[in-house]
């Protein structure tokens, strides 16, 4: 199969990138489309962007962002996530030139509806959020919406399994602290649903090595990290053991 | 390049993307589901991102299917992307039965492992006929549940690593690719830019 991935991820809130710190407070970045474009220049294998408000104050996807985002001729693969509430959000999403949709909130609302799009959009479209936290040694699934914890069954996440290719493991808590993102998620996780895993939240490149040797972690997500130096990245990615990722590549133009 | 690239509309794919790279590469590209409009371009695009079942169904709802096979069967020049590719063949298993376009010869069966295949490859050519000349190191994205099935002359390029994933097929002047060129960086571009090349002078 392919080669393991690299994800630069953008948070963005109130329609400015933000650098965020267990996704409760926010500094200000500035102009997503100037990170993104970075990322796109410095060869990041996808970009994950995350628009946090959007579902918060049911705003719905951001289509102007992402048809102006369209004009700047990223040629990174695009994740997208915000917002998005039922099928329609969804192929508009991807018709904006996004290859592949986060879903949060909308799971929890309708998953029947999900299963559908999945029909429609193709199961490796589609990414489903889970911010985790452990409590009492029990993996507890936490809605920013109501902000309560709750199980989750092994049920659901067979069923999920059909619908989606992957689940971004988020670690909520640990998120824009450095090197602190708890591997316990995904050790609790893997022997009991056997899922493709994006691991996101506060991880470090010394963390990378270590998650990227687990079978089951098809990608690692990075977000305020990369944006502190010119081809950041590319040098990350020299400094890897693993070596079933695509290799750095130090070009003007990626 | 004074080429008329024709996006396929239906209702489906990853279209502003596509149209971007194109404009990208001086080419007059038109997005649309008329078959007057496409009728004028030199090469028409089947974009990615979706379902086969979904994707048919749409192409049957807006009369787009004999269109597209007579273009093919008068030898001009299309590129199926992704699920654009796997629409070329002749069924696909994805989600049910469904019966494809049967430009090229093959079905579209589940990955091995039902695993998704998503990530970046490096390619293996098949054939001599290579004007394509893609690179040793030259990685292109790829996302999709199910792959190429079908005889080997049809097969152009596929992925170096295991399990056997076909990337490239054509017949005639109908080429598929299971990668995304538009999102596949430097190689992606270079990709386009001999397959607008070979467009441009007609062979």
């Amino acid at each position: 199969m392919a080669t393991k991935r690299i994800i630069g991820a953008v948070i963005i809130k109130d329609g400015l990138a933000v650098q965020s710190f267990n996704f409760n407070n926010y500094l200000p970045l500035g102009d997503p489309i100037i990170l993104i474009e970075n990322l796109d220049r410095w060869g990041a294998d996808e970009i994950l962007i995350l628009d946090i408000d959007r579902s918060r104050n049911n705003l719905g996807p951001n289509f102007d962002f992402l048809e102006n985002l369209s004009k700047f001729k990223i040629k990174t693969p695009l994740i997208y996530g915000g917002g998005i509430k039922n099928k329609f959000d969804a192929i508009d999403v991807v018709q904006k030139g996004i290859e592949r949709i986060v879903i949060d909130q909308w799971l929890n609302s309708n998953f029947n509806e999900v299963k559908e799009l999945s029909s429609i959009l193709g199961r490796q479209a589609i990414i489903t959020c889970f911010p985790l936290s452990i409590k009492k040694d029990e993996i507890k699934y936490y809605n920013y919406l109501n902000y309560k914890h709750t199980s989750i069954s092994k049920s659901f996440m067979t069923d999920l399994k059909k619908v989606s290719s992957e689940i971004l493991v988020i670690d909520y808590k640990n998120e824009g602290s450095f090197g602190n993102f708890n591997v316990d998620l995904i050790n609790k996780l893997l022997p009991v649903y056997n899922l493709e895993m994006i691991a996101f939240g506060g991880i470090s490149p010394q963390q990378i090595n270590n998650l990227l040797s687990i079978k089951e972690i098809s990608a690692i997500c990075i977000g305020n990290y990369l944006n502190y130096k010119e081809h950041n990245i590319q040098l990350l990615k020299q400094s890897l053991k693993n070596k079933n990722i695509r290799p750095e590549k130090f070009l003007k133009e990626i | 390049m004074n080429i008329k690239v024709g996006i396929v509309d239906y209702s489906l794919g990853n279209i502003y993307a596509i149209k971007n790279i194109f404009l990208s590469l001086n080419c007059h590209v038109l997005v649309s589901d008329t078959l007057s409009e496409l009728s004028k371009c030199d090469l028409l695009i089947l974009p990615g991102v979706g379902s086969f079942p979904y994707a048919m169904t749409n192409l049957k709802k807006k009369k787009l299917i004999s269109f597209i096979i007579k273009w093919s069967e008068e030898n001009k020049f299309i590129l199926g992307i992704c699920l654009g590719m796997q629409l070329l063949c002749n069924y696909s298993h994805e989600n049910k039965k469904t019966k494809g376009l049967g430009i090229i010869q093959g079905n579209i069966v589940n990955n091995e492992e039902n695993i998704a295949n998503i990530g970046w490859n490096l390619l293996h050519c098949n054939t001599n006929d290579n004007f394509l000349k893609i690179g040793k190191k030259d990685y292109f994205y790829f996302n999709h549940s199910y792959c190429y099935k079908g005889p080997i002359n049809y097969q152009l390029y596929e992925c170096k690593k295991n399990p056997k994933i076909i990337a490239i097929i054509k017949h005639k002047n109908t080429y598929g690719v299971q990668f995304h060129p538009e999102k596949s960086q430097s190689s992606g571009l270079l990709f386009l830019k001999k397959f607008l090349v070979r467009v441009q002078n007609g062979n």
